[in-house]
């Protein structure tokens, strides 16, 4: 069989019947849905670093000390700030220009995403570790401030022993996000981009670089 | 209906050629074909409100189409567990010679999955009659690149054929 012959059978094949209206309906709501979904997302992560930066603006405005309170509303409003515009920073543009281009562009979405996830500890995790603790202080100097000094010299060990139980319960939970995370990288990106890397080389390769004669 | 809904539905109606015969390719089995075509026909949904009408809309959507198919992860390990060929929906022949080109038909296809990515799509453009010109539009590369891809990506498809 030769090349034309080759295009003659796929030029033979018969248009598929009409496109089904009821599946077209179903693609148009769920990318509708989709894009609905994404801007949700979005919002709900603002509203909730938002609300999360309330509530410690409103604890310092009641608590005994101020400080700590503060700081984790900071804090918590940095890291909601950071979270929606690295994810405003990784929106793929839409549109094709040309494959050369889409490769790299979705190489560069995908690098995006590995440094993302790669450096969640820094811009994640270290900061909303940093409002926790800030939180125990404040609750603790909170209760110190309340209970006066005589009560707090003789129960601060319960005290102190009833927050460090939450330090290992936050650290578990901080670890299987980072795992999560880790694993994301190494099960799904790296080949994902290894795959990427392959076909723009294949691509790009120097014209003389085959194996045949041209 | 807005007019991005009409034309979304009047370019499927005329092109949907395009995309179960991309969606055929890249595909492992009849199932990864849906899930593929459905990624494509969402990709393309999201890309209609940036088409100029610089290109034709066959060539817009054949660049989306293979956008999708060249950037979605590819399962490595992940393998028909028959051959899913049997499942593809193939050309309706009637009367004498319709086995024949089926069994054509099959291997064409059998071969097309084995090729590389990038020689699968500089090979499906070039069935679906694109010049040399469109295809280094395409793929942004120059016309004598795109020449010798190409040329090598049809010798390679022969040698699979032969094989």
């Amino acid at each position: 069989m030769d090349f034309d012959q080759i295009q003659a059978l796929w030029a033979a094949q018969p248009d598929p019947p009409e496109a089904d209206q009821e599946r077209l309906k179903k693609v148009m709501v769920h990318a509708r849905r989709l894009n609905r979904r994404a801007t949700v997302r979005d919002y709900v992560e603002l509203i909730t670093a938002l609300g999360m930066a309330g509530l410690f603006a409103w604890v310092a405005s009641v608590a005994p000390v101020v400080w700590p309170w503060v700081m984790a509303a900071v804090i918590t409003m940095g890291v909601g700030m950071v979270f929606v515009r690295e994810r405003l920073r990784g929106v793929p543009g839409v549109g094709p220009t040309d494959v050369r281009r889409d490769l790299e562009r979705a190489i560069a979405q995908v690098d995006h995403q590995i440094r993302l996830l790669g450096s969640v500890v820094r811009w994640y995790l270290a900061p909303l570790g940093v409002v926790v603790a800030l939180s125990l202080v404040g609750t603790l100097l909170g209760v110190r401030a309340e209970v006066g000094p005589e009560v707090w010299a003789r129960g601060r060990g319960g005290f102190a022993g009833v927050f460090a139980a939450v330090v290992p319960l936050v650290g578990g939970v901080f670890a299987f996000v980072w795992w999560l995370n880790r694993r994301a990288v190494t099960d799904q990106l790296l080949p994902h981009r290894e795959q990427l890397v392959q076909s723009l080389n294949q691509l790009t390769e120097a014209a003389g670089s085959g194996d045949e004669e041209t | 209906m807005s007019d991005h809904d009409a034309t979304f539905r009047r370019w499927l109606v005329e092109h949907r050629g395009i995309l179960i015969r991309i969606s055929r390719a890249y595909a492992i089995n009849t199932v990864d074909e849906e899930d593929l075509r459905q990624e494509i026909l969402l990709a393309l949904w999201k890309s209609l409100p940036s088409f100029r009408g610089d290109a034709k809309p066959s060539t817009w959507i054949f660049q989306v189409a293979i956008n999708v198919a060249l950037s979605r992860r590819r399962a490595e390990g992940r393998r028909p567990a028959h051959d899913s060929l049997e499942e593809t929906a193939e050309p309706a022949t009637d009367g004498q010679g319709a086995a024949l080109q089926r069994m054509e038909w099959r291997a064409v296809l059998r071969a097309l999955r084995k090729m590389a990515p990038v020689d699968r799509a500089i090979l499906l453009l070039a069935l679906e009659g694109a010049s040399q010109q469109e295809i280094a539009g395409v793929f942004g590369i120059s016309g004598s690149h795109a020449g010798v891809k190409l040329h090598r990506a049809r010798r390679r498809l022969l040698v699979q054929l032969e094989a």
